[in-house]
């Protein structure tokens, strides 16, 4: 029989390598984007400055102290770029999140209301497309959207439109891209909710007078909030971050966190600045992180 | 079904399936141009594979997504196994936080700062870079997966063998590990499909030499509409709906669970 | 029973899921105020019934007619017929005073307050009206079901195994007190039960159900006497069965049966032709000993207070349990013969 110690050994042996690995390469890579957030721009390589000088002992930590400074994030906050920015990806995030609940929740009632056998096959169309690839299901709406692209073309030939419209390159083709990658997220954990709920809930309603609509708005949607705010979670967090969709289906004033970041990074070359970003976009989602936690558990459970 | 839910599906469904179809169809169209149908055609899957730094980066994906899978499988499984079946730890908050922060954290903050300590220990970056990087953000993944079928698992089978004389090592091995197959399989589809598809961490972990498929996907979907890489993406769409079926054919057959 | 114009009335009622006929052609008349069971194991179509009368299930075939109209194609909101659930599906976000004033729509504030007021003190759960159903006993929850679908004041009331989730103690008592309601209220209540002495101790009449067949149709003593097969005779209580095959009329209602041990007589129900093969049914507290009879030996006798519960066999290995009154002693073990007062037996088709 296994002793108490034993089993103790084993435990802690199997939590040591994950432990290790992202303290190593999650939470030790963090600490260095928050100091060098910190540190000024340089003509150097790597190029920035302070650079920690681990031999110098504790004058050597005493001198990167003082060198430290907050510019980056005086700059943030003072230059309109990334105000704009900023607030251009909670505006996105947050309108392309009611829209994914506005939409997600008529699809997932659906699903859960669909016949017994049915029901995960119509689950599983609606994930296969999370597991397809997001660069190539964001770039087909390029060729959707582009002004000579299909849209364009029904539209003209169904005679609703004179002219093309102009669609890729707007905040609509970036609200169409993130409504469409996320709408899975937004649809699996409500429809988790829902199709646990008990039937006879909605029957009793019924019973009771109240008609389908009043069924839906008393008794199903209130009992699906958790999963409504599950989704909401899962949607709005990344989405804050967003780089792919709208630099690719977005229009040059489409500033979100994620894309300024990234060309902080790949196109000015400033580090400290693009740390900075980094810094404040994590800022921003830890709020909703920990806020969504125990409902974002409850989502976990996608396939 | 009322004719409001069928709608809602029939148009939810449309509108998830609408533009992989479009990709589809005109990966087989003679023309170039997408609002012209020039016939039928497979011209374009023909440069593909003729596209000599395609084919490089797409067996670069592949060699990263299978070491980053393996890898990613075996730290999430021993992070389920501790979770849930070690409750209690100093540092499970901790361990939690750990792996789950990587799924919900944008990638592009998980991109930079990995290379900002990539450079700061002086790592040559390249394709260990990328397997690192999506190791890390796969973990989480993985850990969900097997979790729930942990939880689902009858503790009963493990107390058994413990009854029976097996030491907490043997237990794992024999017992737990066995039952929890498919869920591990599963994790590790998840894992490799993530890490084929991921862009953002590997443009920023990657060195010279170590262009992955969505990198090189992406300098030429930036230059517009491309029939070759509709052609690239039906075969990817393919591939990863194949192996979707395949694997939930496997759990279910193997836990007689739903698909 | 029922009067002229009965106030529930089901003509040809089926239910089919795919292949599966789960209620087939019922016809059954419901007068006001009664008080109706429909008994019989899960899986005979007695819940496909009540949901059908309350409009879950659209009828395959057949017609409800409600007060004299037709409601058969009305959805169940509709439907001045109001239903306690099985779960009794309260609704967990909604206070206890919210559930019951769920349906009062209809109804001015004052009204629905004193209304939702007045069904609380009905079900003696007056202050409850802020709790949650959560934080209920199982009672409790099956009281504030049962106001919630009073609360509407229907002329008729659908409980679906009402007391199924009450532990035994709870449940005599809710029975008395369902009863008592009832009759205060003249609701006709139509109860789906799979426990024949909670049906006899409710019900003015029950409806046997078997396999999607209402296969009779009776009050309680009735079913009980006169049963009309076998299946009816031993679900609503210990039954002896005696083959045989049919003989002559022996006089009004009565006839001879020929058993392996001599003749009997007992009531005949349906018209059987002679030589059919039969049984006779005859209740353990029906069966005398002693006496001209069929001849028996006594195995075991157990004294169980206010009677005495033998066990019999007859030559031909058939066993039979009697009950009587314990006068005089246990007598185990001894031959003797056994008997029975032909308006206490009936023949029924093997």
């Amino acid at each position: 029989m296994a002793s108490p110690r034993q089993d103790r050994t084993v435990a802690r042996l199997l939590r040591l390598p994950p432990l290790l690995w992202l303290c190593a390469f999650f939470l030790l890579p963090f600490a260095i984007t928050l100091k060098i957030s910190l540190s000024e721009p340089a003509t150097a390589i790597p190029p920035y400055f302070p650079v920690l000088d681990w031999q110098g002992g504790l004058d050597g930590w005493s001198s990167f102290l003082e060198a430290l400074n907050f510019t980056n994030f005086l700059t943030l906050a003072r230059d309109d770029l990334y105000q704009a920015a900023t607030l251009g990806s909670l505006f996105y995030a947050g309108a392309a999140t009611l829209l994914l609940v506005a939409l997600g929740t008529p699809i997932a009632y659906a699903l859960a209301q669909a016949p017994r056998r049915w029901q995960p096959l119509l689950v599983a169309l609606v994930v296969v497309p999370f597991w397809t690839s997001f660069l190539i299901r964001i770039y087909a709406w390029i060729a959707i959207l582009k002004q000579e692209g299909l849209l364009n073309l029904v539209l003209l030939k169904l005679g609703l439109i004179a002219h093309p419209l102009v669609i890729l390159n707007t905040d609509a083709a970036v609200m169409i891209g993130l409504v469409y990658a996320y709408l899975p997220f937004m649809v699996l954990p409500l429809y988790a909710v829902m199709d646990r709920l008990d039937p006879a809930l909605r029957e009793a309603a019924a019973d009771l007078g109240a008609s389908p609509t009043r069924v839906f708005w008393t008794v199903t949607l209130p009992l699906s909030l958790p999963g409504i705010v599950a989704g909401a979670g899962l949607c709005f967090i990344p989405m804050v971050g967003e780089f792919v969709i709208p630099d690719l289906l977005g229009g040059s004033e489409t500033l979100m966190l994620g894309r300024v970041l990234w060309s902080e990074f790949f196109s000015n070359r400033d580090w400290p600045l693009a740390a900075a970003v980094a810094v404040l976009l994590l800022a921003i989602v830890v709020g909703p992180v920990v806020l969504f936690r125990d409902s974002l558990r409850g989502g976990e459970n996608r396939p | 079904m009322t004719v409001l839910t069928r709608s809602a599906l029939i148009l939810g469904l449309g509108f998830l399936y609408a533009p992989i179809a479009v990709l589809i169809v005109y990966s087989f169209n003679a023309s170039n141009l997408v609002t012209v149908w020039g016939g039928l055609s497979t011209q374009w899957y023909a440069a593909l594979f003729a596209d000599g730094p395609l084919i490089a980066a797409a067996w670069v994906s592949l060699r990263v997504a299978i070491l980053s899978s393996v890898i990613a499988t075996a730290l999430g499984t021993l992070a389920a196994l501790a979770f849930e079946r070690h409750g209690r730890f100093r540092g499970r908050s901790l361990l939690t936080g750990l792996v789950f922060g990587p799924m919900v954290m944008p990638e592009v903050m998980i991109g930079l700062s990995l290379l900002l300590m990539f450079i700061g220990i002086g790592l040559d970056r390249g394709i260990a870079t990328i397997v690192i990087g999506h190791a890390t953000f796969c973990t989480g993944f993985v850990a969900v997966v097997v979790s729930a079928r942990l939880r689902g698992l009858d503790r009963s089978l493990e107390e058994a063998a413990a009854d029976l004389g097996a030491g907490p090592w043997r237990v794992l091995t024999t017992v737990t590990l066995p039952l929890l197959t498919p869920a591990i399989l599963a994790g590790a589809l998840l894992a490799f499909t993530l890490s084929l598809d991921d862009l953002v961490i590997a443009s920023f972990v990657s060195g010279p030499g170590a262009t992955t498929l969505p990198m090189r996907l992406y300098s030429q979907v930036r230059l517009g509409v491309n029939p070759e890489i509709n052609a690239a993406s039906t075969l990817l769409v393919g591939l990863v709906s194949t192996a979707v079926l395949g694997a939930s054919w496997l759990t279910a057959r193997r836990t007689g669970d739903r698909p | 029973m029922a009067s002229p114009a009965p106030l529930l009335d089901i003509r040809g009622l089926t239910k089919r899921f795919g292949d599966y006929v789960a209620v087939d052609g019922i016809d059954l008349a419901l007068a006001a105020g009664e008080f109706f069971c429909l008994l019989g194991p899960s899986g005979c179509g007695k819940s496909t019934l009540l949901r059908m009368i309350a409009g879950f299930e659209p009828p395959s075939a057949g017609t409800i007619h409600l007060a004299g109209s037709d409601i058969t194609a009305l959805p169940p909101h509709r439907r001045p017929v109001n239903m306690m659930f099985q779960s009794y599906a309260l609704f967990p976000h909604m206070s206890v005073a919210a559930n019951i004033g769920y349906g009062l729509k209809g109804l001015n504030r004052v009204e629905a307050g004193a209304r939702t007021l007045a069904m609380l003190r009905l079900v003696r759960l007056e202050g409850f009206g802020d709790r949650r159903p959560d934080t209920l006993s199982g009672g409790q929850r099956q009281r504030v079901a049962l106001a919630r679908a009073l609360a509407r004041e229907p002329n008729l009331l659908l409980l679906d195994e009402p007391l199924g989730a009450l532990d035994r103690g709870l449940r005599e008592e809710t029975q008395g007190e369902l009863r008592a309601i009832q009759r205060r209220l003249g609701t006709s209540f139509v109860v789906v039960t799979h426990d024949p002495e909670e049906a006899m101790m409710l019900a003015d009449r029950i409806g046997v159900m078997e396999r999607g067949r209402l296969v009779q149709v009776g009050p309680p003593a009735e079913l009980y006497r006169r049963p009309v097969s076998r299946y009816v005779a031993g679900l609503l209580g210990d039954v002896n069965l005696i083959p045989g095959r049919a003989g002559p009329e022996a006089g009004e209602g009565v006839r001879e049966v020929v058993t392996a041990h001599g003749r009997v007589r007992a009531s005949s129900g349906a018209s059987l032709a002679e030589g059919a093969e039969v049984v006779v049914a005859v209740r353990p507290e029906s069966l005398v000993l002693g006496g001209e009879g069929l001849p028996a030996t006594v195995d075991d006798a157990v004294f169980l207070g206010d009677r005495v519960r033998r066990s019999l066999t007859l030559p031909d290995g058939t066993v039979l349990r009697a009950s009587a009154a314990p006068a005089g002693g246990l007598g185990a073990g001894g031959a003797t013969s056994v008997r029975f007062d032909p308006a206490d037996a009936v023949i029924l088709p093997a």
